[in-house]
């Protein structure tokens, strides 16, 4: 179990070996010359107006808070998959209860409409 | 059915979840001009529940290897939660009726909020104590700030979410200390680990995190900064469900640590505990007088009840558990009887100052007979309930030789019959503004205001049956006196 | 045929294991540097697939749009994309002044980790998974979920509103669809018992997934075009709209990484489709490892067909048909599967 852990930081290091690496090509062979204008924030050749960094709209967010309640339920969902066909149907009908719960939620969303992109 | 789970002892908590659920599916199909009914199926449903729990008459079992207790404690609470939630699902009537939006989320989140307390008291565990912890006060801070069109309730909201989440860290900060140095959540293991060792500076700081988180949702003194804004801008049936559940439920829970956990420890925490009683008697009442809102009156009064029903900790005894369950009752009645006047005057004249109540007596006789004994009571003049619950709250502490403690807490009480007796004064003696008629009170409330009413004067003359059951539940729970 | 490179792989073992016992290292070495060259191996595969993949593009894509596509360097353009590679790497990298620095920088590298990182667990053919990790498809969704992070980087640390609107897309898009696509998962996971991908391809020996997943592989189909934020799903990178999203202010190699990231999270979302419903490498007559090549280039020219064929929807569709369609179907779906397992296997 480690040592295919340690497998898989053996990836992680190759991949950021080979970003690293082929920045580190490009940074020697690439011509280095920047002025102001190449500097500029692209804005099809517009100057940029206010700032960029500000409040943003609200329906993103709901849709990121909808999306955590269903991300729980898959980390719950996947073991009672896995082992599925090894349990009773009780555990079916309870997992069943718990997705209900879950899709009364959703309904309530959807009848309340976060999920409108309005 | 899975080996060893045996769920019909949830029963009362599955219930509940159900009736929670089962009002959001119904707010969803009903159309939106009828939701409002949705009220009276809250108080039938949790009517049926009260009604479960007589079956667990005695029970005393757990859940799980202790993850979750099923006593006479925590039955205990569990209705006095739900008495709560009927009275305040019933003063809440008229408010959900003129909102016009969300309505039956309304009631949905109270009884989301009872469930979370029911958890809260019934835990065994750390981990299931904040899990119930977090669903009462996520609960709550969408009820604190319903009025979202009022400027006042979402300020309220977010102080509410700020500091609870604040207090909410420091808490879980304990808790983590406390499972680091003894490896386990389960609090009577806690208790048996720490029964050999000795004090360590890491459990001295975890001891004080849990002190000062559960201080916070107990409002005590020096953690109660955000209770009166907190109460003043939420809408007044939820000021009282706040004021009334929330506080019996956090200190329950800190009941169950304090004295099942850290018995080994209490003479380093019971010093704490005194100072932040008597902190919390002082500074409550006499911050009260010159209040002129009667919610923040109520406020600041119900903190200093915190610090009357500390009084019950400090003793370490079944005696002062007994005494605690007494009191925290008949403050439920005490308290949403007041805070019901409060809503019937509001919804009606649209105001919480105390001098819109003058003359009241003329305008709506039961109102202000009603405020007058909830007042007096929590006042703990005889022959109300108050008293009686006030009384063994001393009794029990002088039983441990903390005389002045107990002269301390009556000072403080005459402190609060003068301002009690102050609004007592305007609603009597004060002529009624020119112009305004007698104020109308919906059925519901007449009904639960009598009730609260009859309770506090049969519990003050007769108060055996309830403080025999009290002391009996305490003594399961804590069969010492030492 | 059939074991060439697994033929491969041994000579190098015995190779790596002399090279330890010669440098007198401990044994679990030899496995390490096994990995390594697999990872080594599994990138030159992936970087050489997405240079003919860009060039594939391209020329499909003007096909479809009954043009010529590349077609001046190498004969019929064949080798165009070399060409782009030599350019990007002679490319000017220019950080705008406004840029939050160190996030705008970081970001490129983090988005080819995950990226590389899911090949790990691709099982190329019989016997060829690098790692064969016992919660491999869990691994994946994992990891490829990580690659969000890197884009809201990007889009931010430019400092850019085409980025910054680019990004904000990418994230409730990526966000939005990984509840239908694991959830289409769940289906094949309940049939296989197994996270494992061996398990998972050994399971379909005798009939492939997508027979008895029809609605799980339409659903995962859909959702993965949206993760891999390709047409009709590219909003986040829509260029007429906002240019190119959290792309805009990249230049040069950074740029290139970008792409080279699409394009290889193409190739591994097209395996992971070719593993789960298509039956994995297993297959008659051919070898293991090039009935995988033949599924997963039959997913990727699907993907590219759909792309170029199917116009941009916009963000309020999008949400809907996921939220209102995919999940709702995806959710039944596992009830469905559920039932009918239960019914088949007996109690």
């Amino acid at each position: 179990m480690l040592e295919q852990f340690t497998s898989i930081g053996i990836f992680i290091f190759v991949g950021l070996g080979f970003a690293v690496s082929s920045l580190l090509v490009a940074w020697i062979v690439r011509p280095k010359r920047p002025n102001p204008l190449k500097m500029s924030t692209y804005e099809c050749g517009l100057e940029t107006r206010g700032r960029t960094w500000i409040q943003f709209k609200v329906s993103y967010f709901l849709y990121a808070l909808v999306f955590l309640v269903f991300d729980v339920e898959v980390v719950f969902l996947i073991p009672w998959a896995v082992e599925f066909l090894k349990l009773p149907w009780i555990a079916f009908i309870e997992m069943f209860i718990f997705i209900g719960i879950l899709v009364v939620g959703l309904w309530y969303v959807w009848k309340e409409g976060a999920l409108e992109w309005k | 059915m899975i080996a060893g789970i045996d769920f019909s002892l949830l029963t009362v908590e599955i219930f509940t979840a159900a009736l929670g659920l089962g009002l959001l599916i119904i707010n969803l199909i009903v159309p939106g001009n009828q939701r409002s009914a949705t009220g009276y199926l809250t108080v039938l449903g949790l009517l049926g529940i009260l009604l479960v729990t007589l079956s667990y008459e005695g029970v005393e079992k757990t859940f799980m290897d202790g993850m979750y207790i099923i006593d006479p404690f925590a039955t205990f609470f569990k209705r006095l939660f739900l008495v709560a939630a009927i009275l305040v699902t019933i003063s809440s009537l008229p408010f959900v009726k003129k909102l016009g939006y969300n309505e039956g989320d309304f009631f949905s989140l109270l009884v989301f909020a009872t469930l979370g307390m029911m958890v809260l008291v019934s835990a065994g565990e750390l981990i299931t104590l904040y899990l119930g912890l977090e669903l009462m006060t996520i609960s709550f801070y969408i009820l604190v700030s319903f009025k979202k069109k009022d400027a006042k309730s979402c300020e309220a909201g977010i102080k509410y979410i700020i500091l609870s989440a604040m207090s909410s860290a420091l808490l879980l900060y304990g808790l983590s200390l406390v499972y680091g140095l003894t490896k386990t959540t389960i609090i009577e293991q806690i208790a048996s680990t720490l029964a050999a060792g000795t004090m360590q500076p890491l459990m001295a700081l975890g001891i004080i995190f849990l002190l000062a988180g559960f201080g916070f949702k107990i409002s005590l003194v020096p953690f109660h900064m955000w209770a009166p804004d907190v109460y003043e801008g939420a809408p007044t049936p939820i000021t009282a469900f706040l004021a009334v559940a929330s506080k019996a439920a956090a200190l329950a829970a800190f009941v169950r640590i304090f004295l099942i956990g850290f018995p080994a420890y209490q003479e380093y925490w019971i010093t704490l505990v005194i100072v932040l009683s008597v902190l919390t008697m002082v500074l409550g009442n006499l911050v009260a007088i010159p209040q002129t809102n009667i919610k923040r009156l109520l406020a600041y009064s119900s903190i200093s009840q915190a610090g009357y029903l500390l009084l019950g900790i400090v003793a370490f005894s079944s005696m002062g558990i007994g005494a605690i369950l007494f009191f925290s009752i008949i403050y439920v009645f005490t308290n949403v009887g007041a805070f019901m006047v409060v809503v019937a005057l509001s919804t009606s004249t649209g105001s919480h100052k105390i001098e819109d109540y003058s003359g009241l007596y003329r305008r709506a006789p039961l109102l202000a007979v009603v405020m007058l004994f909830c007042l007096l009571s929590l006042a703990g003049l005889p022959p109300l309930a108050g008293f009686v619950g006030k009384l063994y709250l001393f009794i029990a502490v002088i039983e441990k030789g903390y005389i002045w403690l107990a002269l301390l807490a009556v000072l403080m009480s005459m402190v609060s019959v003068y301002y009690y007796l102050l609004v007592v004064k305007v609603m009597f003696l004060k002529e009624p503004p020119q112009n305004s008629g007698i104020i109308k009170v919906p059925n519901g409330l007449q009904i639960a205001m009598v009730f609260s009413l009859i309770l506090i004067i049969v519990l003050g003359i007769y108060p055996k049956p309830l403080s025999d059951l009290a002391m009996s539940v305490a003594h399961t729970f804590f069969p010492f006196s030492f | 045929m059939e074991s060439l490179f697994i033929n491969i792989g041994n000579l190098c073992r015995e190779k790596v294991v002399e090279l330890t016992e010669v440098l007198n290292l401990p044994e679990a070495f030899a496995g390490y540097f096994m990995v390594l060259i697999y990872a080594i191996a599994i990138l030159t595969f992936v970087l050489l697939n997405a240079i003919v993949l860009v060039y594939l593009e391209r020329k499909i894509a003007a096909y479809l749009q009954q043009r010529l596509g590349p077609n001046r360097v190498g004969p019929r353009g064949i080798l165009q994309s070399l060409a782009d590679v030599v350019k990007l790497l002679g490319k000017e990298d220019i950080i705008p002044r406004a840029a939050d620095k160190w996030i705008f920088r970081l970001a490129a590298v983090l988005v080819i980790v995950p990226t590389v990182m899911v090949y790990a667990v691709i099982p190329f053919g019989k016997d060829m998974i690098a790692v064969d990790l016992n919660i491999g498809i869990f691994y994946f969704i994992a990891i490829s979920s990580t690659a969000t992070i890197a884009l809201l980087m990007a889009g931010w640390g430019s400092n850019n509103k085409y980025s910054l609107l680019g990004s904000m897309r990418v994230v409730a898009q990526m966000v939005s669809y990984e509840i239908p696509l694991v959830f289409s998962m769940l289906g094949v996971i309940m049939i296989a018992g197994s996270l494992q991908m061996s398990d998972i391809v050994a399971a379909q020996k005798d009939m492939w997934f997508i027979v008895f997943q029809p609605v799980a592989f339409l659903i995962f189909i859909i959702a993965a075009t949206a993760e891999l934020n390709r047409g009709p799903f590219d909003l986040p990178e829509g260029e007429q709209e906002i240019i190119a999203g959290p792309f805009t202010e990249y230049s040069g190699m950074r740029y290139a990484l970008f792409f080279t990231a699409e394009y290889a999270n193409l190739i591994s979302t097209s395996a992971i489709a070719a593993t789960l419903f298509l039956g994995g490498p297993s297959g008659p007559w051919l070898p293991s490892w090039m009935w995988f090549l033949i599924k997963v280039y039959a997913m990727i020219l699907f993907f590219m067909w759909i792309r170029w064929t199917i116009p941009r929807i916009r963000i309020d569709h999008l949400m809907k048909l996921n939220w209102k369609f995919l999940v709702p179907l995806s959710l039944v779906n596992i009830f469905v599967t559920g039932v009918a397992l239960k019914l088949f296997s007996g109690w």
